[in-house]
């Protein structure tokens, strides 16, 4: 993951907080045994729900469990008016 | 009370047996009444750690099979005359033995001694359900990793399971520098993740290797790991001791270092 740092230039993000941000998902999923293939239905399951209301942007979804207190977050971005005015008419 | 504490940690390398090692011969140092039992059966190694491995003639398993009395097996310490060894057999594996067998044992001890240590096996097979059967209490030792952290967690969740309820952590090989770069999960990072007690933090230190090559545990050099492991055993006794603290803040000379270095 990037960002920039004050001097502008591009850094890696710190390997202590990747460590913790990974552990933090990994031992959730298994606390719950709900394994990341399940994870990856539950999210296709979520997309096609929503997407039969909204014009939903299937590559930027980001399902993700937290713990204290455990919630799954899910991160659905919508197309806007533009895009999806632009994939509708190519569709016709 | 006499206890029964089993040091463990799912992960193999992590430093289960130095740390069975130091908290026995420090709770020793304390004055406590000691057994340190090496429940690795087949891959014994704690006797060489503690520097006991000329001594041994009868082991853990002849105690449960009965081809010896439990005083027959058990090795004084060099140094201290109320610390005792337990050693694991080698020839034998860890089918050799029941957790049953191993209830027996453990109670056996805890009436003779204030504080029985047993030093768990890695993995989460039979020999890890022997260690913790007659365990009241358990240490899991992990490191600032996440393959450590990982296991570590797998291992609380079994033990509460199996009703082991004191349940406490140690965080070893800390790299203080490290922690500082970002470049490593800090001490509120990994209690965060577990979610048990914090019973030390004991940093990365050549000196363990020092002694652990000598067989030497807790030798009295004042090195910062000793001190970690020393403060572990005044607080299993029930002492209040604050932690090492390795969040320090930059002052005026690391600035000028890392200036220098830069």
């Amino acid at each position: 993951m990037l960002f920039m740092t004050r001097n502008g230039s591009q850094k890696r993000r710190k390997s202590g907080s990747v460590a913790r941000s990974r552990l933090k998902n990994v031992l959730l999923s298994e606390r719950m045994d709900c394994s990341t293939d399940t994870m990856q239905m539950m999210q296709n399951d979520l997309v096609q729900a929503m997407d039969k209301y909204l014009p939903v942007d299937k590559k930027g979804i980001q399902v993700q469990f937290q713990q204290n207190p455990p919630m799954v977050l899910a991160r659905i971005p919508i197309l806007q008016e533009k895009d999806y005015q632009r994939d509708y008419v190519k569709t016709i | 009370m006499n206890e029964v504490i089993v040091v463990t940690s799912g992960k193999g390398g992590v430093g289960k047996t130095t740390t069975a090692a130091n908290i026995g011969t420090g709770l020793a140092m304390l004055g406590k009444k000691v057994v340190v039992v090496d429940t690795d059966i087949g891959l014994r190694n704690l006797d060489v750690v503690m520097g006991l491995e000329n001594r041994i003639v009868y082991n853990l398993v002849d105690v449960i099979y009965g081809n010896c009395r439990l005083k027959q097996a058990l090795i004084r310490d060099k140094r201290y005359n109320n610390l005792y060894l337990l050693p694991s057999a080698q020839t034998k594996d860890k089918t050799a033995v029941t957790p049953e067998q191993m209830i027996k044992l453990t109670e056996e001890l805890s009436s003779h001694f204030e504080y029985v240590i047993l030093d768990c096996p890695a993995g989460i097979e039979q020999g890890f359900k022997n260690a913790i059967a007659g365990a009241s209490r358990a240490v899991v030792v992990t490191t600032p990793e996440v393959s450590a952290i990982r296991d570590a967690d797998r291992i609380i969740g079994l033990l509460e399971a199996n009703d082991v309820n004191q349940i406490e952590l140690i965080i070893n090989r800390i790299r203080p520098d490290m922690i500082q770069k970002g470049d490593m999960m800090s001490v509120d990072d990994v209690i965060e993740i577990l979610a048990i007690r914090l019973l030390g933090i004991v940093p990365d230190d050549q000196q363990i290797v020092i002694a652990t090559n000598q067989g030497v545990p807790l030798s009295g050099n004042h090195s910062p790991a000793e001190q970690g492991y020393l403060n572990i055993c005044r607080r299993i006794t029930g002492e209040e001791v604050p932690f090492l603290n390795f969040n320090m803040k930059k002052g005026i000379f690391r600035k000028m270092t890392e200036l220098f270095r830069n």
